[in-house]
């Protein structure tokens, strides 16, 4: 768990948002790309939790159950691409909306990105518009499934 | 043992057949072949023949100008020595160890006189081959000294080759590290710019949000620089790809159009786009040209003063498909018409600000353009606007309905996002 300055942390988060509201799992370990991901999903009717390292943004995906993840690759302990195949290798992950937010900006990357079961790849500056589009597409894409 | 010890340009075990053909011009049943080292300067015995390799020692390794090998080194010419158990002699400790009563030895070299190695002809009498076999012997040196060269050669390229190819691998990884590092601080910029923009509780004033405009404009260049090294460094190492097929060159225009029209809306620039309603073919990787295509028409618009024009057009003949990107801004002078696809390069070199580029656009057109077996050019006449000309393969067969497939270019970016924002 995380607690950044401009935000009140993953519970206090949790509990400003109506319950219903969908969760969105945010994993990365610079925190500015944490906390404008946390704006911008949170003006568009999300509820947002934050992980900083691969091992923090595994073990919350498997307790906090989000629907959707915005993924960064380079981090701490276990990097984006373990933490995606991990999950999808579990019964539950197959419904997860895991989206992979880098500063890789290599065609190889993006084509280990999705060999590791991301929906999608966006390279960083991404702008918050466009993450938000990409996470409301695919939502909308499972939820059509 | 001692062959082992060397990293001689070729397997030495290949000159064996060299070595005995040798020895039977000359008549004769013993022989040596040493090879020379740069490195130490001096022969080594790398190959036997009537001898065994315990022995090869014997023979030392002989430096330039010192006994019967390094004087056939130095003088460049075949040495002969009729008594070598006499005294003095540097080898008459083999001579008398392995039973031969007097040597010749045939040297080959390098173009540039450099020592590449030697046969050492041992005879068991003093005798020595007669002139015949001489000039046959020297014959076959000669021959096995040119396959020495070669193999050298070929490897001293292949090591150069093997070289250039660990650095160019080096440069990716650093320059793909310096983008990672780049790009996680842009985030931040272009995240908190956004956020700010689009605020709803605390808008912003006019002239606030034309700074921060000016911010993200500033953003979106430098990550446009980091992408454009990123390609040349790729186009350098031969690491770029090319996904050939039938494309659609008016769907390549509108896409163009698509793209540009934000931009050439700001600018105040009117867009073109001329057809002759004939739907017409090109082999091409649908990306790299839309890529060559907002390029040219990206410069075309920023170099025109409003209100001006920008017209795209095709035409085509039999072979070949003309895309013709034209202006009615100031010209190039003719003289730097070539110019301008060299690196960093900009005409008149107006201000980042006000052209936006990284200066390596019109480098990567260009080797795109080859790298699709086509070309391209500019014309301009100076008060009437220039004209860049793409001309690539035209393509008779119905096209594939997969243009729309691919979304991002190479450097994995959504790239109507990134042009058009």
């Amino acid at each position: 768990m995380t607690i950044s300055p401009f935000s009140s942390g993953p519970r206090g988060s949790i509990a400003e948002r109506p319950i219903e509201a969908p969760l969105v799992l945010v994993a990365d370990d610079h925190e500015d790309s944490r906390c404008i991901a946390r704006i911008v999903l949170e003006s568009s009717g999300f509820r947002v939790v934050e992980a900083r390292t691969g091992t923090e943004a595994l073990a919350m995906a498997r307790t906090v159950k989000p629907v959707a993840m915005v993924l960064d690759i380079v981090m701490p302990e276990l990097t984006g691409w373990d933490v995606a195949r991990a999950l999808r290798a579990e019964e539950a992950g197959d419904q997860l909306v895991i989206i992979a937010v880098t500063a890789l900006a290599d065609r190889s990357d993006r084509v280990r990105s999705m060999a590791s079961g991301c929906n999608d790849m966006l390279v960083k500056p991404v702008h918050p518009r466009a993450l938000i589009k990409v996470v409301q597409r695919h939502l909308a894409r499972r939820a059509h499934a | 043992m001692l062959a082992m010890r060397h990293n001689w340009p070729l397997d030495v075990a290949e000159l064996k057949p060299a070595l005995e053909l040798v020895l039977a011009i000359a008549r004769t049943d013993m022989g040596i072949l040493m090879l020379h080292d740069d490195g130490e300067g001096a022969m080594f015995p790398v190959l036997g023949y009537g001898l065994d390799e315990t022995n090869y020692q014997l023979f030392g390794s002989p430096r330039p100008g010192i006994g019967a090998f390094g004087r056939a080194m130095t003088e460049h010419r075949r040495v002969r020595i009729r008594n070598a158990w006499g005294k003095g002699e540097a080898l008459s400790d083999a001579a008398r160890t392995l039973g031969f009563r007097s040597i010749e030895v045939l040297p080959f070299f390098r173009d540039d006189g450099g020592a590449l190695g030697a046969f050492g002809v041992l005879f068991r009498s003093a005798r020595g081959s007669g002139r015949r076999a001489a000039r046959l012997t020297q014959y076959c040196t000669d021959v096995v000294g040119c396959a020495v060269k070669h193999a050298e050669e070929q490897v001293r390229a292949e090591r150069l080759r093997d070289r250039q190819a660990i650095a160019s691998e080096a440069k990716m990884q650093f320059l793909a590290k310096l983008s990672h590092e780049l790009r996680t601080p842009l985030q931040s910029i272009s995240g908190y710019v956004d956020l700010l923009r689009s605020s709803e509780t605390e808008p912003l004033s006019a002239s606030q949000d034309h700074m921060l405009e000016r911010i993200s404009e500033s953003e979106r260049i430098l990550v446009r620089i980091i992408d454009d090294v990123i390609t040349i460094s790729r186009l350098e190492a031969g690491r770029v790809n090319y996904h050939i097929g039938p494309t659609n060159a008016e769907d390549a225009i509108r896409a163009t159009e698509a793209v540009i029209a934000p931009l050439a809306a700001n600018h105040d620039i009117h867009i073109e786009l001329a057809s002759n309603g004939q739907p017409l073919l090109v082999h091409a990787d649908a990306d790299k040209l839309k890529q060559i295509l907002v390029n040219l028409a990206a410069n075309a618009v920023k170099f025109t003063r409003a209100p001006g024009k920008v017209t795209l057009s095709c035409r085509a003949d039999d072979d070949s498909v003309w895309f013709d990107v034209s202006d009615t801004g100031p010209g190039i002078p003719p003289d730097r018409l070539d110019e301008i696809f060299n690196p960093y390069v900009q005409v008149g070199s107006p201000a980042i600000d006000s052209y936006g580029g990284s200066g390596l656009g019109l480098t990567i057109s260009r080797e795109f353009a080859t790298g699709m077996q086509g070309d391209l050019t500019a014309s301009s006449d100076p008060q009437q606007g220039s004209v860049f000309t793409l001309r690539l393969p035209r393509c008779i067969r119905t096209p594939l309905a997969n243009s729309h497939e691919l979304s991002q270019d190479e450097n994995g970016h959504d790239q109507t996002m990134r042009d058009a924002s």
